[in-house]
């Protein structure tokens, strides 16, 4: 890594000398003197509100630039930063490309700026964008959905990614988020980290009716509980909860119809065609944050069945599947906790116009509603 | 082709279906193939969230081995040969893996086999649905496809459980051959569609990405046909010898060993029309339409063939034997290392362009690669030499190793005068998308298991196939052996071979 600072103004033209010298600076050739290869597949537009976001974002940008070169443009608001104009940092991160000899090479602008300079970022992103590449902005902890920063931000870019998991006002901020598609002029993509990092539970629901033969069951859902740990001094992840029951309920098209806060947890309703469905989702101490369990019960005319799935030691679950009059397949698989590059990287990937989670937020926001008395 | 009912939970996930229960039953169960190739990609299927939760594999074999003797070897074949061991869901896979002694002649081992699927059934709840994968020589297909008949172990119905049977290269040894084993296989036991003929070139994604890049993208395909495209060359080299196969080889030779199947597909692959559909029946269609257009440059083949057998000689640093010198080759083999060919389509996108197709064995490097050669531009605005070190523009297909793609085009050297040289634009899959890709194996045992024969080869492919290699090598049988060795290791073929190519005023690509 090569870093240099840049002079007190921000001039686009400069800073892309700067990148092209370090990308030919020595160091960065191959053993056989050969230029290294600059490479990127997205934009990505990162906002640090806080200190604490910008280490950690440069830290997750390393990893990510094995799999998802970018052009990286870390925007970042420094409250206690005195008045002035924005300053720029730029670096470039090169490693060899398998037995081809080539090195390849991202590259990461820096922009640093006080609370009243941030009005600023937005155009001074804009200029270095790399054109004809998608823009993604990722906003770590909290976005700000009413600053007008996050919107400027947004304008040249066709996805938001947020992590739910971070939301202090968590009930707030998702009914918020799930308005966003709606307003005019925006046309973005909204993903969710905690979403990427539920893949794994999703995957192995939806696998229990991947069998032909099984799809009536779906049919035939009564009960699903959800059990949450919080470990000591933590937080539940209740998010990971109402995701899953807003992703059931949009896809199995039901609607919701109860919301009831209990001392461990809620008790949620809704109805589906020829019956009703209860969600239990019980939060208790637990060493690992989010789900650790989830249960779905079915009633058919041959009785009842049961489809479980469980965490146990990391980056493994059991599925149980326990038909009406069949002996019950027990199973260990691959239930992995994704690291925050790894979810970036499947955020980045999600096709666009995919609505999936869109549409399950937007049923996470019926229910609170319901809850609200609105 | 089992038609599943959408699953409103798959939406916007990456897998789009899982198979529905079953039982895969390897034939072979103790040969390298299981071990190397078939064991770690269901593992790996396993370990991917892949397979469903009423999942069982029965190993079958002569050897006298027990559940637990099978299930230590293949985790030793996983640790070795896979990836991502994770010892908690090795087990629980390994609890639903079996093994079932017999010989493949056996009645009353088919009998045994019979009674433990149907107490796996009970007991997994698979449901009586079936892959059997023959890993076995070819010499022993029919027998146990029959066996497996009489022994009431396939269901050709349309309802109930299904039963598919997948069956490795070679299809035969030549066109009768195949034509026989098709006949055989097709006439009382299974139906096509239960026949699932495996090339495990077709399940790597930078083949199946030859597809994504003609018929994904606007900018290829119209410049894709004879009027833009002055040749084209296929290349399969390898730098390695027979490898412990010569009893294999030598009756095949490099013709049968890749031209008949993976360069057959690769050539269909590159030169068919687009599909309707991206499904079975509308892929083959147009791959087998390639194959009849096939059209042979001459009358005699030594005008339009070469092949070879390589020497001694020096690959990487290291001295390697010659073929004739190789553990169980004999001393006095004819069989042939390198084969090059030209051929011809006759049809409306193709006439008049040459395809020229080479393949040996201890080549300088391995490389897989299609190059589309264009044909220079009709008037060339730049004069007095300016243009004398352009070469003409090649897209490059690679398909291992470094797989990506590479176009040649010509640029102005900076400067006052003007001056041309050909410049290469590279992109590498292993740069835009990092992720290892899954091996092909794992790819094709999944189709198997979820009844998609996209990238199984139909039965008229491999005939048509055979008839074109058969011509060659009847025309071969009536031409003087080549005096062997012709070519040493570490060079890119015989003599031969240049010669055929250059008299058409072009040379084999450098690579």
């Amino acid at each position: 890594m090569v870093a240099q600072p840049t002079p007190d103004t921000i001039d686009v033209a400069r800073i892309e000398r700067e990148l092209l010298a370090l990308l030919h600076a020595p160091e960065n050739l191959s053993p056989d003197g050969q230029q290294a290869a600059r490479t990127h597949v997205v934009n990505l537009v990162a906002v640090a509100t806080a200190e604490a976001h910008r280490e950690r974002i440069l830290a997750t940008l390393d990893r990510l630039s094995d799999h998802h070169p970018s052009r990286a443009i870390i925007a970042t608001v420094d409250p206690t930063r005195p008045a002035g104009r924005p300053e720029a940092r730029v670096q470039v991160h090169c490693r060899p490309l398998g037995t081809t000899g080539m090195r390849i090479c991202v590259e990461q602008i820096v922009l640093e700026s006080s609370a009243g300079g941030a009005r600023q970022l937005p155009s001074i992103v804009l200029g270095l964008l790399l054109a004809d590449l998608p823009v993604v902005v990722w906003w770590p902890g909290e976005p700000a959905l009413r600053d007008p920063l996050l919107y400027d931000l947004l304008e040249p870019a066709y996805r938001l990614i947020a992590d739910s998991a971070e939301f202090i006002h968590l009930e707030r901020s998702l009914t918020a988020l799930s308005t966003l598609r709606r307003r005019p002029g925006l046309a973005i993509d909204l993903v969710d980290l905690t979403w990427q990092r539920l893949t794994p539970w999703r995957d192995l629901i939806a696998q229990f009716w991947d069998d032909r033969r099984g799809s009536t069951s779906l049919r035939q859902i009564e009960r699903i509980e959800i059990d949450l740990c919080r470990p000591p001094g933590g937080r539940s992840q209740r998010c990971e909860a109402l995701l899953i029951v807003g992703w059931l309920v949009s896809r199995l098209d039901w609607r919701p119809t109860g919301f009831t806060r209990l001392p461990d947890g809620y008790e949620m309703r809704a109805k589906r065609r020829g019956g009703d469905v209860t969600f239990r989702l019980r939060i208790s101490a637990g060493a690992r944050a989010g789900i650790n369990a989830i249960r779905i019960q079915t009633r058919g005319r041959r009785g009842a069945s049961v489809f479980s799935l469980q965490a146990q030691e990391a980056s493994v679950g059991e599925i149980r599947v326990a038909l009406a009059g069949q002996s019950e397949i027990v199973r260990q698989t691959r239930l992995e906790s994704l690291n925050e590059a790894e979810l970036l990287a499947s955020a980045i990937d999600t096709l666009r116009g995919e609505i999936v989670f869109e549409d399950a937020l937007e049923e996470v926001a019926a229910f609170l509603a319901l809850s609200s008395g609105r | 082709m089992a038609v599943a009912q959408a699953n409103p939970l798959r939406a916007g996930l990456r897998v789009e279906r899982t198979p529905e229960p079953c039982v895969v039953v390897i034939f072979g169960a103790t040969g390298d193939l299981t071990r190397r190739k078939l064991v770690p990609a269901l593992y790996s299927l396993a370990h991917e969230r892949q397979l469903p939760p009423n999942f069982a594999l029965v190993g079958v074999a002569r050897r006298d081995w027990s559940d637990d003797e099978f299930r230590r070897e293949m985790r030793a074949g996983v640790e070795r040969f896979g990836r991502n061991m994770h010892p908690a869901i090795w087990e629980s896979f390994e609890r639903h893996t079996y093994y079932c002694q017999s010989s493949f002649d056996d009645p009353d081992g088919y009998a045994r086999l019979k009674e433990r699927l149907a107490s796996i059934d009970r007991e997994r709840g698979t449901g009586g649905n079936r892959v059997f994968y023959l890993a076995t020589g070819p010499e022993n297909f029919l027998e146990i496809t029959r066996n497996l008949s009489e022994g009431g172990l396939i269901n050709r119905a349309d309802t109930g459980p299904w039963t598919r049977v997948v069956i490795e290269k070679p299809f035969g040894h030549d066109l009768v051959s195949a034509q026989r084993l098709n006949r055989s296989l097709l006439s009382h036991m299974l139906r096509e569609r239960q026949v699932f003929r495996i090339d495990h070139y077709l399940g790597k994604e930078t083949v199946q990405n030859i597809l994504a890049l003609r018929f994904a993208n606007v900018i290829f395909e119209p410049v894709w046909n004879g009027t833009y495209v002055e040749h084209v060359q296929i290349t399969v080299a390898e730098s390695v010898g027979v490898e412990g196969r010569a009893g294999y080889y030598e009756g095949a030779g490099a013709i049968r060993d890749m031209v008949q199947n993976h360069m057959m597909q690769l050539l269909a692959l590159v030169a068919m029309e687009p599909p309707t559909h991206f499904d079975a029946d509308a892929v083959r269609d147009e791959k087998i339409k390639v194959l009849r257009s096939v059209e042979f440059p001459g009358r005699s083949v030594g005008e339009w063939t070469a092949r070879g057998q390589y020497g001694p000689g020096t690959i990487a640093g290291a001295s390697v034997p010659a073929y004739r010198q190789e553990t169980g080759v004999a001393p006095d083999s004819g069989t042939e290392t390198y084969v090059s060919l030209k051929l011809l389509l006759n049809n409306w996108r193709w006439a008049g362009t040459p395809f020229y197709l080479r393949h040996g064995k201890r080549l300088p490097k391995r490389i897989t690669e299609v190059a589309i050669a264009f044909k220079k531009v009709p008037h060339m605005l730049f004069r007095d030499g300016a243009a004398s070190n352009l070469e003409q523009n090649v897209l490059a297909l690679r398909i291992q190793p470094d797989e990506g793609i590479s176009i040649r085009f010509g640029a102005k050297v900076p400067g006052a005068n003007v001056r041309l040289r050909s410049v290469n634009m590279d992109f590498l899959y292993g740069v835009a998308f990092g992720a290892d890709p899954a091996d092909a194996y794992e790819r094709l045992l999944l189709d198997a298991m979820l009844g998609d024969q996209t990238l199984f080869i139909r039965r008229d492919e491999v005939e048509q196939a055979w008839s074109i290699v058969s011509h060659v090598m009847d025309g071969w049988g009536k031409l003087l052996p080549i005096s062997s060795p012709n070519y040493a290791s570490g060079t890119w073929g015989p003599e031969e071979s240049d010669d055929l190519i250059r008299r058409d005023g072009r040379a084999w690509r450098r690579l």
